[in-house]
């Protein structure tokens, strides 16, 4: 059986940094993207996102995890169709990854494509 | 924590550990968000630590593919090790660009287990680059300390980020067992929340602010708990 992939409220809440949120009218579900505050490298970024932070067990269970690289492309590392996939949505994806890019544009003058 | 919890540590990664070292063992890891690592081991003598490990990532002449490739291979169900040995056979390492980001500091240290007086490794030291944190990175090196040592026991001090490895990361690795330094037994098994299924607490915050406290977030014992470890063992991996 697969594994989900979790984060511990303390991480969420102590360790990253509040990038950008909405809230999906077709389910009402709020994701939140959130950055690991400690990461310098534009290169080495990683976008936590979470849905309406429901917390179990001391443990929230993150929408996707998303990484910056080196040729400025981004890449799941933690994969919406494996953690919720009645959830994993094209145009819900095209959302996260725009607020990604306008954060990084913002911050890093950074182009992702 | 557990054992007792600081607020901190200051590690400089750039600072080579003093002593006179000798090459143990090299060995390779591959993780979806750092790509490839390798871990070179060492012991060291003459040092404030018996043993030690360098981890670094390895650049590849084609930037990201190790990490795109590695990705796609894992993706397929290729096993773990086999990925790391089709990365490793592609010869593409650009070793200009290959880079230190992390060392692990370790001393002997004994236990008794089921009766039976066994060697173990205690960790005295991790220091992380900060772009590689909060990625898994100590998780999968303690995994391979585990099978290649048996035992690994966490530190008698813990910085808040140290114990939260142990009391989320490590917790997914497999059963991490609750031992008493001072009885030499293990006590309960730690669960989720820093709290032991039996309901033994193991962390305690003696010196910690309220702040560093909250920052903690889980359950701690209001006495001193520095005589108490957190075990990973081989035959406890999931």
């Amino acid at each position: 059986m697969r594994t989900l992939a979790r984060r511990s409220v303390q991480t969420i809440n102590n360790r990253t940094q509040f990038v950008s949120s909405f809230v999906d009218s077709d389910t009402s579900n709020e994701f939140i993207v959130r950055r690991l505050s400690e990461r310098d490298s534009p290169a080495r970024q990683l976008f936590i996102v979470t849905v309406n932070n429901t917390v179990i067990d001391g443990e929230i269970i993150p929408f996707a995890e998303i990484a910056t690289s080196a040729s400025n492309k981004l890449r799941y590392v933690v994969k919406p169709i494996q953690q919720y996939p009645q959830l994993a949505d094209t145009h819900l994806l095209d959302r996260i990854e725009t607020a990604i890019a306008i954060y990084m544009k913002k911050n890093w003058n950074n182009n992702l494509h | 924590m557990p054992p007792d919890l600081i607020g901190s540590y200051t590690k400089d990664l750039t600072i080579e550990l003093e002593g006179n070292r000798g090459h143990l063992d090299t060995c390779y890891f591959f993780t979806i968000d750092g790509g490839l690592f390798r871990v070179d081991e060492y012991v060291l003598s003459g040092g404030a630590f018996q043993y030690y490990l360098d981890i670094y990532v390895v650049a590849c002449t084609t930037p990201d593919f190790f990490i795109e490739h590695g990705c796609e291979l894992t993706d397929q169900g290729m096993p773990h090790d086999d990925v790391v040995e089709n990365l490793l056979a592609l010869d593409m390492e650009d070793i200009a660009h290959t880079k230190k980001i992390g060392r692990i500091a370790y001393k002997d240290i004994l236990l008794q287990d089921s009766g039976f007086l066994t060697s173990a490794k205690q960790i005295k030291s991790v220091v992380i680059d900060k772009d590689y944190r909060a990625a898994g990175l100590a998780r999968n090196v303690y995994k391979l300390l585990a099978l290649k040592h048996s035992y690994i026991v966490c530190d008698n001090t813990q910085s808040i980020s140290g114990g939260s490895l142990w009391a989320s990361s490590i917790l997914t690795l497999g059963e991490v067992r609750i031992y008493d330094t001072r009885v030499n037994k293990f006590l309960d098994v730690l669960a989720k929340e820093g709290r032991g299924k039996s309901g033994m607490l193991p962390w305690s915050c003696q010196t910690l602010t309220i702040e560093q406290i909250e920052e903690w977030g889980r359950n701690f014992n209001p006495n001193s708990c520095h005589h108490i470890v957190n075990v990973l063992s081989r035959d406890s991996l999931y």
